[in-house]
């Protein structure tokens, strides 16, 4: 059985890898010109341990220097001659996949809002205060309340709008839920030429310094999982 | 606002900018963080009770903040009469005390009783995910 980390471009491995699950060896399973990316195991599944899934990112970010790589998700364990048909079946589509991703990153952002769920209250009456107007003062001081949240929750997605839009310019794809108004926190996916990582976190900073109400996170470079899920062997 | 790189450790390795103060920025970044997600509930019998009472205040302060936007717009839309907003006032501002009673009886804070459902379609992810967990044991 073949645990597979990845399908890179290339038959032979010119990355220096470390050792794969288990102290095992990283080798290719060679189909024509491009190769999964293995190492031989006994087990059936693989136990999704935080040790054996960074083992996993590991091996792909050190493939990554020096192929073009379509990261399998944690835990896929293959027949020798499945995964043979596999990349034959798939391969028009798998070369495609590659050139795509070549020489390219993913770095993922994550927005946070930096402002308190809910803002302060005004204060509004006791309802044991005498007078006719506390319920109608209570009701303003709610309405003032809420018109504040919204000015404040409209500014963020405001800097939202603005921080993706100039993120996407620096990047090759960029993915993010564009359905309706951004929510945060928020999550999105860039897919990053290498050589173009130090710009683009560093305009990422700028960014974060200039937007005071949203705090921003940029991770990676990671194997480019959210930009191979169209080749049918991805997760 | 603090701007760190480089940290030590699998994950630091991965985070290129933190920026802010927000504790979940501040907390290690993964793909597979579930922090978003509601809560479950606790299935030991004591914590079980605890977290049941949490949900049910939940579910009453979820829809008086409902009743209240509904107020709200009802207000603004000047459809009522000066008597009748005192009135919504008053019975808004005392289901208020009392749930800031009984939350003080119950030693909650006000962010204990977010339901953090996110966006329905979130929800919608969460329940999928729960049911394909369920299937495949």
């Amino acid at each position: 059985m073949l645990y597979v980390y990845g399908i890179i471009d290339g038959n032979e491995i010119r990355a220096t890898v470390p050792g794969g699950h288990h102290r095992s060896c990283v080798t290719v399973h060679p189909v024509g010109d491009l190769a999964a990316a293995v190492s031989d195991t006994a087990r059936s599944d693989m136990a999704a341990t935080v040790e054996n899934v960074w083992c996993h990112d590991r091996v792909l970010d050190a493939l990554m220097e020096r192929h073009a790589v379509l990261p399998m998700r944690f835990g896929i364990i293959s027949h020798r001659d499945q995964l043979t048909a596999a990349l034959k079946r798939r391969r028009p589509a798998l070369c495609r996949a590659l050139r795509r991703v070549s020489g390219k990153v993913e770095i993922a952002v994550r927005m946070f809002s930096k402002l308190p769920e809910r803002t302060a209250p005004i204060r509004p009456p006791c309802s044991g205060e005498k007078g006719p107007s506390s319920g109608t003062a209570y009701l303003r001081s709610r309405m003032a309340n809420r018109r504040r949240t919204t000015q404040l929750c409209e500014r963020s997605r405001a800097a939202v709008v603005s921080l993706l839009a100039r993120l996407e310019a620096l990047s090759a794809e960029a993915l993010w839920d564009r359905e309706g108004v951004p929510m945060l926190p928020f999550e999105a996916s860039f897919l990053v030429a290498r050589k173009a990582v130090p710009e683009f976190v560093d305009t990422a900073e700028a960014l974060a310094l200039h937007h005071r109400d949203i705090a921003v996170s940029c991770t990676g470079p990671w194997a480019p999982y959210s930009f191979t899920t169209d080749v049918g062997m991805g997760p | 606002m603090t701007v760190r790189r480089g940290l030590g450790g699998d994950m630091d390795k991965k985070v290129l900018l933190r920026s802010g103060t927000d504790t979940h920025a501040e907390r290690p970044l993964d793909r597979t963080d579930s922090s978003l997600r509601p809560r479950r509930l606790e299935t030991d019998s004591e914590a079980a009770a605890d977290d049941l009472v949490k949900l049910v205040l939940a579910l009453v302060e979820t829809v008086r903040q409902l009743v209240e936007r509904q107020a709200i717009r009802r207000v603004e839309s000047g459809t009522l009469s000066e008597d009748e907003v005192e009135r919504l006032g008053l019975t808004l501002l005392r289901l208020e005390e009392r749930m800031n009673e009984l939350k003080a009886q119950f030693g909650l804070e006000e962010d204990g009783l977010s339901l953090h459902l996110g966006t329905a379609r979130e929800l919608m992810d969460v329940l999928t995910e729960e049911d394909v967990g369920r299937t495949g044991q």
